[in-house]
């Protein structure tokens, strides 16, 4: 490349638009995770057309963050785990996080069936989110759902409970746009006979195009959306 | 309309012998007789050509008469599978087959016969097929199927007479070519009327008395006069199409390229109808006289060729060709209107119309490699017992409203199949946890007591007390205490975000 260092933003400026050309059309640019933490993230929240893992050891609060990003984005979404696993997703906690139950289609699906399950739902334009349980993936595979996902125009979650502590130890290279882990935090009353609202650490691991970041976060439950704590994150963040 | 119809009678005189030799060809020539108890009797129903033995002979005369007879029983409900299934393999030349009991196929072949070149050649491409399946087949093509049955039982084989003809063809047939039961047949036989040209003689109204009405109307009918339309096997589909292949095929690419072509030819006419299909078979029509059928239905009405050509493609290892089939018959049997279908801006009915007929390809696509029964949406349902709050539902059905109150109070986001039994210790009897297996308890809200429903009859659980739990670590789990036993006993049963 001939451009001069000052030519820096039109370099980038080009790159940007050779890039641009060959990426198919978001439907409907990105899904919101909560109104603070969308500009830490690349293209202003999780980009549809594309999939994020999410890690964590606690399932309710992975199911509980999952829950909250398909009713955020909107319409029919599709959720596959495993047949005769001993728990499954709870519609009358789920609608908590605004998710509505005519819109959560449950697929029973392990193994390979699971992987094709997920390719052929991220694939359809019918479905806006997908949330596939699914064990941890080698590039190849996770590259094919990222295809089948921008073909579909669809979000894709890849949910990983039990994944948690294994990548923090050794990352593994993904496909996916974002890594995710979400862990409980102890509620803020302090008192032993009231919960308090939700609190969640979010952690960005890995994010194309973004920077790792930490924030923890509250529920609230009246206007149904995450409510970043500044003291805490801040200083986590450094 | 008698004079625009034509149809086609086989008769298969030694159904019941060929169909043991059949399944057995060592027994082919063997002096075979079948008997059939009636009463304190056995009687003869059938004997191989050949064997001097009258059906209706009780069996221990014919014995006596002629020693070093094979006598089996006979099977009536396997004679009539049989002849179901070769009924339903004529289907491949029309789609009006009947089975008429308890050995002849009556075929409409009004407009089909042109398939195989002509009355004549479809006559004879019939017997030869039939023939070296192993059958015995007499046939004949009238105007009206019994008229048809006549010929053919009457001696008159190949016969094909048109409707201006028939009466003059039937006249000189034996009276029993129309079969008109033992009683009346006998009682004509005593009046000296022995065919059925004397019949046509008689004064109408004396003859109906002495012989029946029945016996009139089966004369109408034989002679062309009258026409009642045979009972097709199953009523035509809404739509079908069909391939005949100029050499037997075998592989399951033949059979798919073959189903490509088909596919888009039933869509286009379903499309020119405004008509969706929900079920399709493809029966593959094999040359030993058999069919072998597939099927496949969809969650709504479609004629999206891609789409159903993919489903019922996962099927085509399950047909068994056999020496290979040599036409093929794509149906929609069961269809629904589909109007067409338009293009539109985003949010707009089209285009919510369009998601619809996508989600309903994917849920069928779904269901045909993971099977029916793992696609399903959990419904609210008004019911305060945790276990019964949803209801499995079939996710092309329309969703439930959900009831009052319903996703008001603080429920886990997860909830266990069956509650899991946890150690756990408490400081007060009715108090909450302190320690949950291995974890320290550090806030816990409640109890809400649940009971079960006790105005159902039945034997019900005992009253659950339900904390909302937070351990150490920070996860909130849904944990309850039943007392049925006296001390508490705990379980797990949801975990909260």
């Amino acid at each position: 490349m001939t451009h001069a260092p000052d030519d820096r933003a039109s370099l980038l400026a080009s790159l940007r638009g050779m890039l641009a050309r060959h990426q198919p059309a978001p439907r409907a640019g990105a899904v919101g995770v909560a109104e603070e933490i969308d500009p830490a993230l690349p293209g202003g929240g999780l980009s549809r057309a594309a999939i994020h893992e999410v890690l964590g050891e606690d399932t309710g609060s992975c199911t509980a963050f999952c829950g909250h990003l398909l009713s955020r984005a909107g319409g029919q979404a599709a959720w596959i785990e495993p047949p005769r696993s001993d728990d499954l997703p709870w519609p009358p906690g789920l609608a908590l996080f605004g998710l509505d139950p005519a819109c959560l289609l449950l697929i029973d699906a392990a193994g390979e069936d699971a992987l094709w399950a997920a390719e052929q739902a991220l694939r359809s334009p019918a479905l806006a989110a997908v949330v596939a349980v699914l064990p941890r993936l080698d590039l190849a595979a996770a590259r094919r759902l990222q295809l089948a996902a921008e073909a579909g125009g669809t979000l894709g979650l890849l949910l990983c409970p039990r994944e948690a502590q294994r990548s923090e130890a050794r990352p593994a290279p993904t496909a996916a746009r974002t890594r995710w882990r979400v862990s409980p935090l102890p509620g803020r009353d302090g008192a032993p006979h009231r919960l308090g609202a939700t609190r969640w650490r979010l952690d960005l691991l890995l994010a194309r195009g973004g920077r790792p970041a930490r924030w923890d976060v509250t529920w609230d439950e009246g206007r149904k959306t995450l409510i970043v704590d500044h003291s805490s994150s801040q200083a986590a963040h450094g | 309309m008698a004079e625009t119809r034509r149809h086609l009678v086989l008769w298969l005189p030694h159904l019941a012998i060929e169909r043991l030799i059949r399944s057995d060809p060592a027994l082919a020539g063997k002096p075979l007789v079948l008997w059939a108890q009636s009463g304190p009797r056995r009687l003869v129903t059938a004997a191989a050509e050949g064997v001097p033995v009258a059906p209706g002979t009780p069996l221990a005369d014919a014995l006596a008469a002629t020693p070093g007879l094979l006598c089996l029983p006979a099977d009536p409900a396997a004679d009539a599978a049989l002849l179901a299934s070769l009924a339903a393999w004529c289907l491949c030349v029309t789609p009006f087959a009947a089975a008429v009991p308890p050995d002849g196929i009556a075929l409409d072949i009004t407009g089909c016969a042109h398939l195989k070149g002509g009355e004549a050649a479809l006559l004879a491409w019939l017997t030869t097929r039939l023939e070296r399946a192993g059958f015995s087949v007499r046939g004949a093509i009238a105007a009206t199927a019994l008229g048809a049955a006549a010929l053919a039982r009457g001696g008159a084989h190949g016969a094909i007479v048109t409707a201006a003809e028939q009466a003059r063809a039937v006249l000189p047939l034996p009276l029993s070519a129309i079969r008109p039961g033992a009683e009346a047949l006998e009682a004509a036989a005593r009046l000296g009327l022995r065919t059925v040209g004397d019949l046509e003689r008689q004064p109408r109204g004396p003859l109906a008395r002495r012989l029946g009405r029945e016996v009139i109307r089966l004369l109408d009918e034989a002679l062309g006069r009258a026409q009642s339309p045979i009972t097709p096997i199953r009523p035509a589909p809404p739509a079908r199409r069909a391939i005949g292949c100029p050499e037997p095929i075998l592989t399951a690419e033949a059979i798919g390229a073959a189903l490509e072509t088909l596919m888009q030819a039933l869509c286009d006419d379903l499309a020119r109808r405004g008509l969706g299909a929900r079920r399709l078979t493809l029966a593959c029509h094999r040359t030993d006289a058999t069919v072998q059928k597939i099927g496949i239905g969809t969650g709504e009405a479609s004629r999206d060729a891609a789409h159903l050509a993919r489903l019922l493609a996962a099927r085509i290892e399950r047909i068994d060709p056999g020496f290979g089939i040599e036409r093929l018959v794509l149906a929609a049997e069961v269809t629904e209107p589909l109007g067409a279908r338009q293009g539109g801006f985003a949010g707009s009915a089209a285009a919510a119309a369009a998601r619809r007929e996508e989600l309903g390809q994917l849920l069928d696509r779904l269901r045909e490699r993971l099977g029916p029964r793992a696609l399903w949406r959990l419904d609210p349902f008004p019911s305060h017992w945790p276990e019964h709050a949803v209801r499995a539902a079939d996710p092309a059905s329309a969703p439930r409203e959900p009831p009052q109150g319903w996703g008001a109070k603080q429920r886990p986001v997860r909830l266990a199949r069956r509650p899991r039994p946890i150690a756990a210790l408490s400081l007060l009897p009715e108090g909450p946890p302190v320690r949950l297996g291995e974890r320290r308890v550090v806030a816990a809200e409640g109890p809400e007591r649940i009971l079960p429903a006790w105005w159902k009859p039945g034997v019900q659980p005992g009253a659950r007390d339900y904390w909302r739990i937070e351990t150490e670590d920070g996860r909130r789990l849904w944990v309850f205490a039943t007392r049925e036993r006296g001390s508490p006993a705990w379980f797990v049963h949801g975990w909260f975000a």
